[in-house]
């Protein structure tokens, strides 16, 4: 991990230096934009999402460990669970169509947008287990991380039973986690 | 509906765990599975460490997330944190009570806590005059979103705290209030759970520091702080 530029300042966050707090800010708040406009697909629910992400990042950068982990992987692991907890929390006839032009539109699905700015070993694997799945589980899982669709969401854009959906996707992570560690 | 005493398939033991902790990292469970998630992770490492892989692995499809422009929201998000200006420098004032709060973050508890002056009497007295002030104090702190709203009658004696930012505890948790007068050892108010708490003090000096300590459900068994301190307010006389 000599490479992580986020790992000291959140070392320095942790020690309660409001300095690394703001270049933190300035150096991932486009990327954490990014995942919560992706997730969210509305501007204002996403920048109201960014202020909490960093009020956590500061309580919290102490909890941060390098060895399980890149700077920004925690940071991303952070905004996805504030958004899954907000997009959760909604009442369920306001969690379908989410998937807007917006958030289309911040997909970089584009091939080999994965593989090529990843250098990590085990990171980069997910990226070729998830290719040995069928298309459409791969597609459902990617969903679920990238978009935050829930059960509901993929069963109704698969046209599936919510059950046989947790039944596939289910199935998928144990293939993967077989990929994963083979 | 996704709760998963319904679920029928062939997975059993670890992994039926590995496929739980994989969906809520994925994130695509309901807000009550989500919610009994978490508070395994809090009483069960092993889960918590299958929770954790899932984490590192997936972390390979976030170059998918294309970043974007953010506006700065520094200026909230500091505000939020450290308070306005006027409110670090009313801490500051806090004197001789922030050794108190330096002692229990450097964890050299147990020597404190034997001087333990207790200046707070068991037994309620009003004051003489029915016409003391009515003194506010706002608790908070530079690490954390939490705010608490203290309010201190003198002509009852009544002390009110609630807490008015931030979330509560954690699972196994609790905000416990604290009263720190002088170089006097921590008192005890009690815990604060989602409703205001109540107490009833003899008097609430000028200079004294209400502080909001996180310890283990229950409250701290010393007497004294054991988690970190939350929040800290001092009193300050408005007149």
């Amino acid at each position: 991990m000599t490479d992580d530029p986020i790992a000291p300042l959140l070392r320095r966050i942790a020690a309660g230096d409001r300095a690394a707090f703001r270049q933190i800010y300035s150096d991932t708040a486009p990327k954490l934009m990014g995942v919560l406009l992706r997730m969210f697909g509305n501007r204002a629910e996403a920048e109201d999402t960014l202020q909490e992400v960093y009020t956590r990042v500061w309580t919290r950068a102490g909890r941060y460990d390098p060895d399980l982990g890149r700077g920004m992987s925690w940071l991303i692991a952070i905004t996805r669970n504030l958004a899954i907890d907000r997009l959760r929390s909604r009442p369920r006839t306001a969690q379908t169509g989410d998937e807007g032009d917006e958030a289309e539109a911040l997909a970089d699905d584009r091939p080999g947008a994965e593989a090529g700015l990843i250098a990590q070993g085990e990171a980069r694997r997910v990226v070729d287990c998830l290719s040995q799945l069928e298309p459409d589980r791969a597609a459902a899982v990617r969903g679920a991380y990238l978009s935050g669709l829930s059960y509901q969401q993929l069963a109704d854009k698969y046209e599936v039973p919510i059950n046989t959906m947790r039944t596939w996707l289910r199935r998928s992570l144990m293939r993967l986690r077989e990929c994963l560690e083979s | 509906m996704t709760g998963p005493d319904d679920l029928i398939d062939d997975l059993g033991g670890g992994d039926a765990d590995d496929a739980l902790a994989g969906e809520y990292v994925l994130g695509v469970l309901d807000l009550a599975d989500r919610t009994a998630v978490e508070r395994r992770m809090a009483s069960d490492p092993v889960f918590a460490a299958r929770v954790t892989k899932w984490e590192a692995q997936f972390s390979g499809l976030d170059p998918s997330f294309a970043k974007a422009p953010a506006p700065n929201l520094l200026p909230q998000i500091e505000a939020r944190l450290f308070g306005l200006p006027e409110t670090r420098r009313s801490k500051g004032a806090a004197g001789a009570a922030v050794w108190w709060l330096k002692l229990i973050a450097g964890g050299g508890l147990a020597a404190a806590v034997a001087v333990a002056a207790l200046f707070l009497v068991s037994s309620p007295q009003l004051p003489s005059a029915p016409t003391g002030p009515v003194l506010t104090v706002t608790l908070a702190g530079e690490g954390s979103p939490l705010v608490f709203a203290a309010r201190y009658d003198a002509n009852t004696g009544a002390l009110t705290v609630e807490r008015t930012g931030g979330t509560p505890a954690e699972a196994g948790q609790v905000h416990e209030l604290w009263l720190i007068a002088g170089q006097a050892a921590p008192v005890p108010l009690g815990l604060i759970d989602a409703g205001p708490l109540t107490r009833t003090l003899p008097d609430l000096p000028e200079g004294a520091v209400l502080a909001v300590s996180l310890e283990p459900a229950g409250g701290s068994t010393t007497g004294a702080p054991t988690g970190p301190v939350l929040v800290t307010g001092v009193v300050t006389s408005e007149t």
